[in-house]
């Protein structure tokens, strides 16, 4: 335990050492573990605690027991093989890894996807990022014991997942982003589906609101609870809701826009208490922006290709695979070497749905990735759990933890 | 950075405060437990409707409940979803396969396993002897459908992999997976998608010609 | 690989099965509701006829015949009431409590367990049986800590089940009343202690969760244990407190005389006309008027002192699991039954002092005339039979509400629990007191029920229209303008 921690209003600092305490009776701490298979550890992480009674005088966190070696995965599959594993990340919100993995291999063989490809990705993107949010946001009321408010969430989910099997083929790992484009259209009706969906969705946003928001109960136990100041929050590397609540304006679709973010309107909400409640109401509102970007970027979706023309890098469409020999020259070719991205190094970045996901792709030249890693959003948060349990108590645990939105597949690749 | 804010974030959030109204706890919790109570009886006096979608599900007496007895209910996949692999056949019952590996190669999971034999007298030269995939390694992405340059594996099954109490009785091979509706002329099966709200009949060959289609 | 492993017909297309259209017809449905409500109030009436009808069949072995309490009553009452009615009503609880929850959060619920031969799962209730026998044929395991320590770890669940157990016996069912010729009534204990044998027995509980707790030997019960008996014990003050209203309206501390002075006494029954124990002429003499919220804090004080959620720190399954943690089987079973036994016990407290016990409003003198004409002047008996009846609808009511704020409502942290009870509830509680002291010396019962109307109406408007803003939307949102440069893309 650090001394130069700032103690957070309302938390008591813990004395260094009870023996010394003026009590006749001696008291020790208490060395809880906490997981790896435990209620509130949605992933399996182990949190070793050291407690004073019920006050949480020291935690570290443990992780690994996930472990996925990702990048060494990465690196014996083609750069278009790699794109499943992306799936596994962050595997509430797939498509925003998917498009933030593609984008990155974009980058670094300098090409855009088509028009209409961006409007898909952006519109697949914010529906899997409103997935992500409900599922944080409902499992907090879920750890507090509001059974019915994560089901209402996991029911507007699981709408959404099917809009989402209907345009890529599955719920969750859905590998449906190509390099240059997307993998499927949008089926006929789908977006008249996704404009019935959105309507029911905020429903239960709404419901999932009004059951929390103002219940004291739950502000009582959010409200000042693992507090974190704008500074303290970007030294410590957060990014996404988590530092937006306290504070901070950093969305990287406003302060980086890419695909057609800036096309569309939207508004980035912003705590100022960097508490859980803040954290909360961040992703809660963010639900709602989101919500509006689908329905803008499906309104002013263009038709056209969904993949770009360029054979080298996109499979060739099947007709010409089907009946002509250039076609399915470049198809075996593509398959068998994989795509040659030229040697180079590339870190490309895009909001994910727990902060900033990063790929740094280095390349040789090769049809497969020399290097490949992720900054996963949820890392450097997970690393500062510390610093936020610190001096909270045990009961604190549980909404600070979901707060931060942990996703055992994303921290421990 | 600054995109405009009109007051300083502070200001706003401090009224989030709460009234003295909700710091009695009870005018929420009523609410709360009033929303609740409303799906309660909403779900009590409502007949369930387990045939339509989620969505759909509407009307009166119709309740809320999202959830189906499965597996006596089923929910049927949407058209295109990635279910269980097939070989498709040719109309005399033969695998369209030819054998040329690209759905193995592009299998990031390397679950599937071909040996290739020659046919003697035909025009078609290549046949899978054995092509054995193992469900249990398959990870569902659909490359191998993508790779495939004669549209011989499909995943419109609108199924998925069984469950099997032994882990070589999820090793499909080339008889388990033969089957579905036989396809003479190549389709672009991965791409097209029936319109929803309808449901594609069972390996379906029908369309299937163009992408990216509005 | 081996042929005859080889599942060539796994893709028949007769093992995939397709979803079942159930065709349902509005009038099909309307049918069901109807006939569903209809089987549910003849169960409830045939349930009550056969309490009653048990407990004479007991009376009938004491001496005496104009009096309620003999030993053979008791006798019966003991196992009609405790063992069967409690054990009965807490053991569907459990299933109640699942299928319940599923209603509130738009699912199914149980549905996989099955009776030999029949295809359907019967709204869940064979998960009754199926849970009964998994918690009997579980292993009882000791961990090696908690064996060091073996009686006391198996006297956990025994304190914990037992004093619960033995509540409800001064809880009353029906009024005394001449069934078949012999008085009787449905309760176990005609004791002038009456509700102080509540507050009494339901201390020992502590132990109960304190013992396993400690003789677990294992932290996270170690806290689970700490938490629930400083809970339980600082709840016990505010559940007295708020019920002090109560005695000073009724004038004593026996639940069956408070019960029976929220109607029409059995003499003004029998003469028929109408209720003369109406306030105001019209307003039903149930505590919750004269006491509306007292109710509420007694309700609440009562949720958290039998430790369910909102108030279930103590087990707070997310975070330190609970005092039962090491539990398995039957003993884990134990602890589980006796909430629910609790929930009940709750339930018919509330009931009998706040919800006019037994007493249907209003109806009773002229429901009693009427069973008279049909049934030989015996209409008191039959009436007794729907006051039963009453009774139980009243019981599940409460008892439904309380798995709604189970459903519904985050859990408190431990030391706002604390910080509730002590300096919320008690204060609150120490102010009604006054109040309805005061009221009282006033004008009687009467003066208390006006005070208690004003309650209500200022509660109601403190729930439905104070404090209510016109609609401020998304309340976090002020972030950017709109990106002015920002051209829709033409279509």
């Amino acid at each position: 335990m650090s001394e130069t921690q700032s103690h957070s209003a309302g938390v008591v600092p813990v004395n260094p050492d009870p023996l010394e305490l003026d009590d006749e009776l001696p008291s020790a701490f208490t060395k809880v573990k906490l997981g790896p298979s435990h209620p509130a550890t949605h992933g399996t992480v182990r949190l070793n605690m050291t407690l004073d009674g019920e006050r949480i005088v020291e935690c570290i966190p443990e992780i690994g027991f996930l472990h996925r070696g990702f990048s060494k995965s990465s690196e014996n599959a083609t750069w278009h093989q790699v794109l499943p594993y992306t799936d596994r990340l962050n595997y509430v919100s797939p498509i925003l890894n998917n498009v933030g993995y593609i984008m990155g291999v974009e980058k670094l063989i300098g090409i855009t996807d088509t028009e209409r490809s961006k409007y898909l990705r952006v519109a697949a993107g914010e529906i899997s990022r409103i997935c992500d949010h409900l599922t944080c946001v409902s499992a907090i009321g879920l750890e507090l014991g509001a059974m019915s408010a994560f089901l209402y969430g996991v029911e507007a989910r699981e709408i959404l997942w099917d809009r989402v099997a209907e345009l890529t083929g599955a719920r969750m790992t859905t590998s449906w982003t190509r390099i240059g484009g997307v993998a499927t259209d949008a089926p006929i009706g789908w977006i008249e589906r996704v404009k019935e969906t959105i309507p029911r969705v905020l429903e239960l946003t709404d419901e999932l609101d009004k059951l929390f928001s103002k219940n004291r109960i739950f502000v009582d136990r959010t409200r000042n609870v693992g507090v974190i100041g704008a500074d303290e929050a970007i030294s410590w590397g957060f990014t996404g809701p988590a530092l937006r609540a306290s504070g901070v304006d950093y969305d990287i679709r406003k302060a980086h826009p890419y695909l057609v973010y800036d096309r569309m309107e939207f508004s980035v909400p912003l705590g100022s208490r960097g508490d859980t409640f803040d954290r909360y109401l961040c992703r809660l509102e963010e639900i709602r922006q989101s919500a509006k970007i689908v329905l803008q970027a499906l309104e002013q979706m263009p038709p056209g290709p969904i993949i770009i023309d360029d054979w080298r890098y996109a499979l060739p469409p099947k007709k010409d695979v089907f009946s002509s020999i250039e076609g399915v020259m470049a198809h075996f070719k593509l398959i068998m070497e994989g795509i040659h991205v030229p040697a180079g190094e590339v870190y490309s970045f895009t909001e994910g749905s727990n902060g900033e996901l990063g790929f740094h792709l280095v390349s040789n030249g090769a049809g497969k990735p020399y290097a490949i890693q992720v900054r996963a959003p949820g890392f450097p948060i997970v690393g500062a759990l510390p610093r936020l349990l610190h001096g909270h108590s045990l009961g604190d645990l549980i909404p600070i933890f979901d707060s931060i939105n942990m996703i055992g597949g994303e921290v421990e690749q | 950075m600054d995109h405009g804010h009109a007051e300083s974030p502070r200001a706003a959030q401090d009224e989030q405060e709460l009234t003295l109204g909700e710091k009695l706890f009870l005018r929420e919790t009523i609410k709360g437990m009033a929303i609740v109570a409303r799906h309660f009886w909403k779900n009590l006096f409502g007949f369930r409707d387990n045939t339509t979608e989620v969505l759909d599900r509407k009307g009166t007496g119709v309740n809320l409940v999202t959830t189906i007895n499965y597996p006596e209910e089923q929910k049927p996949y949407p058209p295109g979803y990635r279910g269980m692999h097939r070989l498709v056949p040719r109309v005399d019952g033969r695998p369209r396969c030819v054998a040329c590996y690209m759905c193995a190669t592009a299998c990031p999971a390397q679950c599937i396993y071909i040996e290739a034999g020659e046919y003697d007298d035909q025009a078609i030269e290549k046949y899978p002897v054995r092509f054995e995939i193992d469900e249990l390694r398959c990870i569902v992405c659909g490359f191998c459908v993508e790779a495939c340059p004669k549209d011989a594996i499909r995943m419109d099954t609108g199924t998925h992999a069984p469950a099997v109490l032994s882990r070589p009785l999820a090793v499909f091979d080339k008889e388990a997976l033969l089957g579905g509706a036989p396809v003479e002329l190549s389709s672009d099966s991965m791409t097209y998608r029936a319109p929803l709200k309808t449901v594609a009949p069972m390996g379906s060959n029908e369309g299937g010609k163009k992408m990216g289609g509005h | 690989m081996d042929a005859t492993l080889t599942p060539s017909s796994r893709l028949a297309s007769s093992d995939i099965p397709t979803a079942v259209p159930v065709k349902r017809t509005v009038g099909n449905w309307f049918g069901w509701l109807i006939g569903g409500w209809a089987m549910f109030f003849a169960f409830l009436f045939g349930l009550s006829a056969t309490m009653l009808g048990v407990v004479r069949l007991f009376a009938g072995f004491d001496e005496k015949k104009n009096s309620v309490g003999g030993t053979w009553e008791g006798v019966g009452n003991i196992l009609i009431l405790m063992l069967v009615f409690v054990m009965i009503l807490a053991t569907l609880l459990t299933m109640a409590d699942r299928k319940w929850s599923a209603m509130m959060q738009d699912r199914v619920g149980p549905n996989r367990a099955r009776l030999p031969g029949i295809d359907s799962p019967l709204a869940g209730l064979p998960h009754i049986i199926a849970d009964v026998l998994k918690m009997l044929f579980k292993e009882d395991f000791i961990s090696d800590g908690a064996a060091r320590q073996k009686l006391l770890f198996n006297l956990g669940p025994l304190l914990a089940f037992g004093p619960a157990f033995c509540l409800f016996a001064v809880i009353p069912m029906s009024p005394e009343v001449f069934f078949f010729g012999k008085r009787i009534s449905l309760q176990v204990l005609h004791v002038d202690w009456g509700i102080l044998y509540v507050f009494a027995l339901a201390s020992i509980g502590v132990f109960g969760t304190a013992l396993a707790g400690w003789s677990s030997d294992n932290k996270f019960a170690l806290l689970g244990g700490l938490r629930a008996s400083a809970q339980m014990i600082s709840y016990e003050v505010t559940l007295g407190l708020t019920l002090v209203g109560a005695f000073i309206a009724y004038g004593s501390v026996r639940l069956d005389v408070m019960s029976e002075l929220q109607g029409a006494t059995e003499a003004a029954i029998r003469i028929g006309g109408s209720d003369p124990t109406l306030f105001f002429g019209w307003l039903p003499a149930w505590g919750i008027f004269m006491q509306p919220l007292a109710a509420i804090f007694f309700l609440t004080a009562a949720m958290a002192e039998i430790k369910r959620t909102p108030f279930d720190t103590p087990e707070g399954e997310s975070e330190i699991i609970g005092y039962y943690l090491e539990y398995s089987g039957l003993k884990s079973g134990l602890f589980l039954i006796a909430e629910y036994v609790e929930t009940v016990v709750v339930a018919g407290i509330v009931t009998a002092i706040f919800l006019g016990g037994w007493h249907l409003p209003w109806i009773e003198p002229a429901l009693c005339s009427v069973l008279d004409g049909l049934w030989h002047g015996n209409g008191a008996a039959l009436l007794a039979i729907f006051q039963v009846m009453g009774f139980i609808i009243k019981v599940l009511l409460v008892i439904w509400v309380m798995f709604l704020a189970r459903w519904a409502l985050p859990r408190f942290r431990y030391d706002q629990v604390m910080h509730l009870g002590w300096k919320m509830l008690l204060p609150a509680s120490l102010a009604n007191v006054i109040i309805s002291a005061a009221a009282y010396l006033a004008g009687g019962r009467e003066a208390m029920a006006m005070v208690g109307l004003v309650e209500i109406v200022a509660f109601v408007g403190y729930v439905a229209f104070w404090g209510k803003k016109p609609a401020a939307d998304a309340p976090d949102a002020h972030g950017h303008a709109a990106d002015p440069h920002a051209a829709p893309a033409s279509h």
